[in-house]
């Protein structure tokens, strides 16, 4: 209007129109100027799905894990509902998600980064890789990455993680609300360092009121003592040493150990598991968010998109979500 | 309704597979579009009855959401403002524009905030809540009468009340605010890594009984994530027990914070509150002498060894994860918290010198 032309002709002109006359695309650039228009994206991406001319392609992301869906990748729930909160922020957001494994049998580094390069994939999502298994390596600097857990693994990169500072304080404080006095807090060694403490940070902060000879000393499983029987060894003296009236794990097969040990559940001593993936029938404790994380690591990686925020960050952000208290027979309420 | 565009004989859907909302108008006995289009949106102009059947509809159709309409829609269906950027609205506890801007903490946020939402095509700004600004009903009216949906709450004071918002209609971060009941997606300093850092800083520096000094001016979450790290690095290192951190009731009272500070026989202080400088200067040797940081992200403290936040990183953190969630048209406050931390680094200062290796 402020060039005295039809719209159409004012497309054209913004567009870069050959059919246009430099005269008249001069005097629409200077009115465009005074005007202060600027492209909206979104009527952009419309206009490119109406016309037809070229198809619009979907935007991608990509969410990478190091476990196959023979190796059970959908079987546990824990993975299954990372993912499900992806693909629902994906979708919301507009992004095809394409879902890869970097494992033996699948992708290795370089032909996951052929296929990022070949579908036009600018994000990735490194989706709770174990550190047990493959890392992958891929030129960061051309690319977002955001990851779940996974917190020492390289890249550096921001992470999302459960809070579970947060989830052992949830639990300490139901647990007292039920009557019990000398709470213990469990966990396994290598899952404390790998969560940088969190779980222990939970444990001083919910202590930090009482006098030190009623605080119960956190018991760190040994490395590599996933088998029931050795765990329990370490558990029976510590159960005593302590008068240990319940206990906080982050295993959710802390119940069997303890039988293990010699105890009943929870007749003689109550248990409350801080790293449920799912509800457990019988056991009482804090069931992760799962699907938000999912969610979160996506919203995440869509901002850095749009900020073209490339590379790894020197000071990379961390991403805490909260999760729910259930109370279960594994906890009941002391009389 | 967008404009209507002028369709050729021999237009076709792109995607003939593609469920459109004219297809559930016509399935729904021959409602207009617009009818269906608020209704999928639940706006309340449309019956709860019928807002139920054509959901109903829709979803036995298959119809899918186009995120891109959505995101184009409400940008362009709720009353036009600025039509090419949309306002993200800055709510801070300060009467004035000036005032915020003049502030040490929130001067370089703001700043930070109108870069950050310029390079996502957004505007942000201001308005003032608290006791000296407006009232949570006016504050309503506006956004809603400006179709404003993104809202960025700014590291409120302690004494300072959350807003009474309908959350249900805003696209919501928080920036510290850790304290609010209610649970939501905030964005703060990562003052746990910050603890941490700095205790690794004074040992480095030389000193062996570190304390950890706060008040009730930082909020409650602030100074347990203060506790934690300090709690959490102490223990990571070998020696004796640390002290237990002080919780200083009152700022102005030197007497408790020396009682401490010699009883557990102190060689540095590491304090949530900015002012326990000008505290220490009022206490008598040989308490006055000690050495002291400030892990005060709220309060500059010049020529101290302090924690430094970046505004930047906070900023840019906050006003991406609020328009993310408007590119999604996800309004409302979640179910559960979720937090981002921005690191903080640290700063050397006259505060806290390097301690000759000697043992005493």
């Amino acid at each position: 209007m402020a060039a005295g032309v039809h719209f159409t002709t004012v497309s054209m002109a913004l567009r870069g129109d050959p059919r246009l006359r430099p005269e008249t695309r001069d005097r629409i650039f200077a009115a465009v100027a005074r005007v202060g228009y600027r492209r909206n994206e979104i009527s952009d991406a419309l206009s490119h799905r109406r016309a037809r001319a070229k198809p619009a392609v979907t935007p991608a992301i990509a969410y990478v894990t190091n476990r196959a869906p023979e190796e059970g990748l959908f079987q546990l729930t824990f993975f299954r509902r990372l993912l499900q909160g992806a693909r629902d922020q994906a979708e919301a957001l507009g992004y095809d998600l394409h879902v890869l494994y970097v494992t033996d049998g699948h992708h290795s580094s370089q032909s996951l980064w052929k296929h990022l390069v070949r579908n036009r994939i600018k994000g990735v999502i490194i989706g709770a890789f174990e550190p047990t298994r493959q890392a992958l390596v891929l030129p960061w600097d051309e690319l977002c990455v955001v990851k779940i857990d996974s917190r020492h693994m390289p890249p550096a990169c921001a992470f999302v993680s459960n809070d579970q500072m947060d989830y052992v304080r949830l639990a300490f404080r139901r647990l007292r609300a039920l009557g019990y006095r000398r709470i213990g807090l469990a966990v396994g060694a290598d899952d404390e360092s790998a969560s940088d403490g969190l779980n222990t940070c939970g444990l001083l902060l919910e202590q930090a009121g009482l006098d030190p000879r009623d605080r119960v000393e956190p018991l760190l499983f040994p490395p590599g003592a996933h088998n029931a029987a050795e765990a329990a060894r370490a558990l029976d003296p510590w159960i005593e040493q302590y008068s240990v009236d319940a206990i906080v794990s982050n295993w959710t097969f802390i119940r069997k150990m303890v039988s293990a040990a010699g105890r009943r559940c929870p007749e003689d001593i109550a248990c409350a598991c801080v790293c449920m993936a799912k509800r457990i029938a019988g056991m009482a404790g804090v069931v992760a968010n799962l699907e938000m994380v999912g969610r979160e690591v996506v919203r995440l990686l869509a901002a850095q998109l749009q900020s073209e925020d490339y590379g790894i960050p020197r000071f990379p952000s961390s991403t805490y979500v909260q999760g729910t208290w259930y109370d279960g027979p594994s906890a009941p309420r002391r009389i | 309704m967008t404009a209507r565009l002028r369709r050729a004989a021999s237009d076709q859907k792109t995607d003939p597979a593609r469920v459109t909302m004219r297809d559930i108008a016509r399935m729904a006995g021959g409602v207009h579009p617009s009818t269906v289009s608020l209704a999928l949106r639940d706006n309340p102009s449309i019956s709860a009855a019928l807002r139920k059947r054509i959901k109903a509809i829709a979803i036995k159709a298959g119809y899918r959401r186009d995120p891109l309409l959505d995101a184009f829609n409400a940008r362009r269906l709720t009353v036009v403002q600025n039509p090419t950027r949309p306002v993200i609205a800055f709510l801070a506890d300060f009467p004035s524009r000036q005032a915020m801007m003049d502030s040490p903490c929130h001067g370089p946020l703001w700043a930070d905030a109108v870069r950050a939402a310029e390079a996502l095509h957004h505007q942000a700004e201001f308005f003032s809540i608290g006791k000296e600004g407006l009232s949570s009903a006016r504050l309503e009216a506006i956004l809603q009468t400006r179709g404003i949906c993104s809202l960025l709450i700014a590291a409120l004071r302690c004494s300072t009340r959350p807003p009474e918002l309908n959350w249900d209609r805003y696209c919501t971060v928080r920036i510290e605010c850790l304290d609010w009941d209610v649970p939501g997606y905030t964005v703060a300093n990562d003052h746990r890594q910050g603890a941490r850092l700095a205790v690794t800083k004074a040992c480095e520096a030389g000193y062996q009984r570190v304390g950890l000094a706060l008040t009730p001016a930082s909020e409650g979450a602030t100074n347990d994530l203060l506790r934690a790290g300090y709690l959490i690095e102490q223990r990571s290192r070998a020696g004796a027990p640390p002290a237990p951190p002080l919780l200083l009731r009152d700022p102005h009272d030197p007497k408790t914070l020396e009682s401490w500070i010699l009883a557990h026989e102190l060689d540095a202080v590491l304090s949530g509150d900015a002012r326990l400088g000008p505290l220490l200067a009022r206490m008598p040797p040989p308490a006055r002498a000690i050495a002291w940081a400030s892990l005060d992200t709220l309060q500059a403290a010049d020529g101290v060894s302090t924690l430094v936040p970046s505004s930047e990183r906070l900023a840019t953190l906050a006003v991406g994860r609020v328009v993310s969630l408007e590119r999604a048209n996800q309004r409302g406050l979640p179910s559960t918290a979720s937090c981002t931390f921005s690191p903080v680094s640290w700063r050397d200062g006259r505060s806290l010198p390097v301690r000759s290796r000697r043992l005493r």
